[in-house]
């Protein structure tokens, strides 16, 4: 069990009488990158829903590092250890770039009101340390001449990277990815791909979706399959590509 | 207290407890984009707590320290069945409450004194300041106070503390996947408006040297709404600015009645058409209000 970075068992969650996760075990293992995929409509969004505590589970239960969360709220997980990024980019727009990632250090004095007032030197150098982590951050992802500019008016891709760089802050032990290269092009998503490993390198666990088989084959150490609410097959990235029940639900023959 | 006063110490003062009031609402709307239409309860929990309190001999400071911790608890307490809910609905609970609350003050009469409301609480320090200035030093009083809201509102402001109730404005979600308490600042937000909400009713409880529930009409909820947008949501010196602009056009144009052939109900009226349309107008061309930011506009 503490080998594993995430295990997920018998987990449900219904939409009306759509079974979205229905019965779904998930083990990961600590320090390696995870793939996740499946045809659309599987279930692999609401179950990142599902842990990262947004949506609440029917039943099961989740543990993170063998730690218990299935019915911890979304900012407890968060302090957890388990950080993720949006299928659809949710960047603050109205934030300056700086800022969305600031937002993100965790136990940060300067969140609570009677810091704010009476210990004003204590918050702000706090805040200058984060500061200073969030500009080493920005510029690890070469968005730091972008720094003073609203997130709004960023291109797709960069906002794609603000929020990795954001999820970074959190200073994660898990982290979930929703297709973190969906309407990105090629050379950012070989860029983000490289960020992945050296996620990696540094001992976090990453579970991506993701619908670019080529990329997540590539990348993963392992490959969970999910349809219909359930993981139909797991394996190592090549034995899940001459899996029969795979190919049928996912692939398609070639 | 028959005292001749300066028209412009009137106007002062009521764009100082307006002032007030609408800071509290921009803690809620402007910054943490919670959507209440029931700012006014507060108001008036604060001013009849304080007034009840010192009726039954509790000493002024202590009636006034009393009223400001029960407004805001009652404040952070509602946001409990609304916590769930979504931003409308948020605005439904509070409306809903604060009228029911007006009809309890109403209706309660061994408590609140009913329509004929509450006299003859202690104001402060009334045996030192003479009564012929008491206005002025009530003027002083409330801006003093203002000065200092502003002070620790602005403070709050740029600080991280700020910084996560904007997050929550935007994006609820995102606030919670970066590990933020949703919840507690929420509650947070609606505590310290329904402080300022409390301070600045019992303001207006010392100016009239009386309370009574006719003056917790709605109309003062939008009032501060009037207020904050036109000052400029999230800006705590716009929403000051916006409550000198209002007060002094709604007293302003007061004097004109003689000179408009209409009855004096009539032209109240047109008066707050005229509001009405400068708003209009303002959203047009200026939707962030005097001093707001465009670029953080999340309406």
């Amino acid at each position: 069990m503490d080998r594993l970075a995430l295990s997920v068992q018998n987990l449900t969650r219904t939409f009306g009488g759509l079974r979205a996760v229905d019965k779904c075990h998930l083990d990961v293992r600590k320090g390696v990158i995870a793939g996740l995929i499946g045809p659309n409509g599987a279930g692999k969004t609401t179950l990142f829903e599902v842990l990262s505590g947004l949506i609440a589970p029917d039943s099961g239960r989740i543990f993170l590092e063998g730690w218990e969360i299935t019915h911890l709220p979304a900012h407890k997980r968060v302090s957890l250890g388990l950080g993720r990024t949006f299928q659809i980019t949710r960047s603050l727009r109205k934030l300056q770039v700086l800022d969305n990632l600031k937002l993100a250090a965790q136990s940060q004095l300067g969140e609570d009101v009677a810091n704010v007032w009476f210990r004003p030197r204590a918050v702000g150098e706090q805040e200058q340390l984060i500061e200073d982590k969030a500009v080493e951050m920005l510029k690890f992802l070469n968005l730091y001449e972008l720094r003073y500019e609203y997130a709004g008016n960023l291109s797709g891709g960069q906002k794609k990277l603000l929020e990795i760089g954001r999820m970074l802050m959190l200073d994660p032990k898990l982290i979930l990815m929703d297709e973190p290269l969906a309407g990105v092009n090629p050379s950012l998503g070989g860029e983000i791909n490289e960020h992945v490993r050296r996620l990696k390198q540094k001992g976090l666990t990453i579970l991506i979706i993701e619908h670019n088989v080529k990329s997540i084959m590539s990348i993963s150490d392992v490959v969970y399959v999910m349809n219909e609410g359930k993981i139909i097959a797991q394996g190592a990235p090549e034995s899940i590509r001459k899996d029969e029940k795979v190919i049928e639900a996912y692939l398609g023959a070639r | 207290m028959e005292t001749v006063l300066p028209y412009a110490a009137t106007v002062l003062i009521l764009v100082g407890i307006y002032a007030l009031f609408a800071l509290g609402l921009n803690i809620q709307w402007g910054f943490g984009g919670l959507i209440n239409f029931g700012h006014v309860a507060f108001m008036a929990i604060g001013a009849y707590a304080m007034v009840i309190l010192n009726l039954y001999g509790v000493p002024l400071a202590l009636a006034i320290l009393a009223g400001l911790a029960i407004a805001g608890s009652i404040g952070a307490l509602l946001t409990i069945p609304a916590l769930r809910l979504r931003a409308d609905y948020l605005a439904i609970v509070t409306i809903g409450f604060a009228e029911i609350l007006r009809y309890f003050l109403l209706n309660e009469g061994w408590l609140t004194g009913g329509a004929g409301g509450l006299i003859g609480f202690s104001l402060p320090l009334e045996n030192i300041v003479p009564a012929e200035h008491y206005d002025l030093f009530l003027l002083g009083f409330i801006w003093g106070a203002l000065l200092i809201a502003l002070a620790a509102l602005q403070r709050l402001a740029k600080s991280p503390w700020g910084r996560v109730l904007k997050s929550i404005r935007e994006d609820e979600d995102v606030a919670k996947v970066l590990g933020k308490n949703v919840s507690s600042y929420k509650m947070q937000a609606f505590l310290l408006g329904s402080i300022l909400a409390g301070f600045a009713g019992m303001m207006m409880a010392f100016y009239h040297s009386y309370v009574n529930p006719y003056y917790y009409y709605p109309i003062e909820t939008f009032y501060a709404w009037i207020i904050v947008i036109l000052g400029g949501s999230a800006n705590n010196r716009g929403t000051i600015l916006g409550a000198l602009v209002l007060w002094t056009f709604l007293s302003g144009t007061r004097f004109l009645s003689p000179l408009v052939p209409l009855p004096d109900f009539t032209f109240a009226a047109l008066r707050m058409a005229l509001v009405g349309v400068l708003l209009i107008v303002l959203m047009l061309y200026r939707p962030q209000g005097i001093l707001g930011n465009r670029r953080e506009l999340t309406f």
